[in-house]
């Protein structure tokens, strides 16, 4: 997964500013449902320390995807109070400006 | 040279101001000092520090009681978290399933004041608890007072 050092980067950069990164997946390598091991696996590779969460079946992902298809890799942005400002999309960093609090 | 009298004016004078700093031993930012139960506190009578905390933890017992804590005991849910620690970063000091994060991440007080209207934009999301790679649940309205990019991707 090519963007995840850019999402540590990311939350590592803008964490103090009040952003918050959360990574989900939504299947292991063998297609089944992730565990523990295998999100803390993934967060070491890449040296993660924001959330990497486990969203069996993309069930979490689906709340947000404009089709019943899903492109990966797809981006939610919420501002504060949990308000979706972009759903299946990707935010720009004037998105991020204007969602932070 | 001092007189004697005088002398003994110094000590008394001293001996006054060491008092007097004592008191800090009870103040909130004692935390690591005995964290023994103020003896001399008088139970309130208003003859002894006005700040007592029974078990160290960093909340006053007159705290503890209007939380429904243990004042004798720091954890009283017996999560692993003091109760101070669960007060400052908004947890429920008597849910032992409720603490802080272990990684540190922020805990909001305003999730519990959020109201679900759907996902689509310009709604509030409903929350979600999932498994993290510490093995914690993650709450999303834990995070209600940032804002949140989420990522879903091809992780392997």
């Amino acid at each position: 997964m090519g963007e995840a050092p850019g999402l540590e980067a990311l939350y590592q950069d803008r964490r103090d500013e009040g952003l918050m990164v959360i990574s989900l997946m939504g299947e292991n390598e063998f297609g089944g449902a992730p565990d523990a091991a295998d999100l803390a696996r993934w967060a070491d590779s890449y040296g993660s320390t924001h959330p990497v969460l486990a969203d069996p079946g993309f069930d979490i992902t689906a709340r947000f995807l404009n089709s019943s298809s899903i492109a990966l890799p797809t981006g939610h942005l919420l501002t504060t109070g949990a308000e979706v400002v972009i759903r299946d999309g990707w935010p720009s960093g004037s998105d991020i400006n204007n969602a932070l609090p | 040279m001092p007189k004697p009298r005088s002398r003994a004016m110094f000590v008394f004078l001293g001996l006054l101001l060491l008092a007097a700093s004592g008191c800090d031993q009870y103040g909130r930012d004692g935390r690591g000092g005995t964290g023994g139960r103020d003896e001399g506190a008088g139970g309130g009578d208003g003859d002894g520090p006005s700040w007592v905390d029974s078990d160290g933890d960093g909340l006053s017992d007159s705290e503890e009681d209007d939380l429904g804590t243990d004042p004798d005991d720091v954890d009283s849910d017996g999560d692993g978290w003091e109760d101070e620690d669960e007060v400052d970063a908004s947890t429920d000091p008597l849910d032992a399933g409720d603490h802080p994060y272990e990684q540190g991440w922020p805990i909001d007080s305003c999730r519990n004041d959020i109201s679900p209207t759907g996902n689509q934009i310009g709604q509030i999301t409903d929350n979600f608890e999932l498994l993290s790679q510490t093995g914690e649940m993650v709450r999303l309205h834990d995070f209600c007072g940032r804002a949140v990019f989420m990522i879903t991707a091809a992780f392997w």
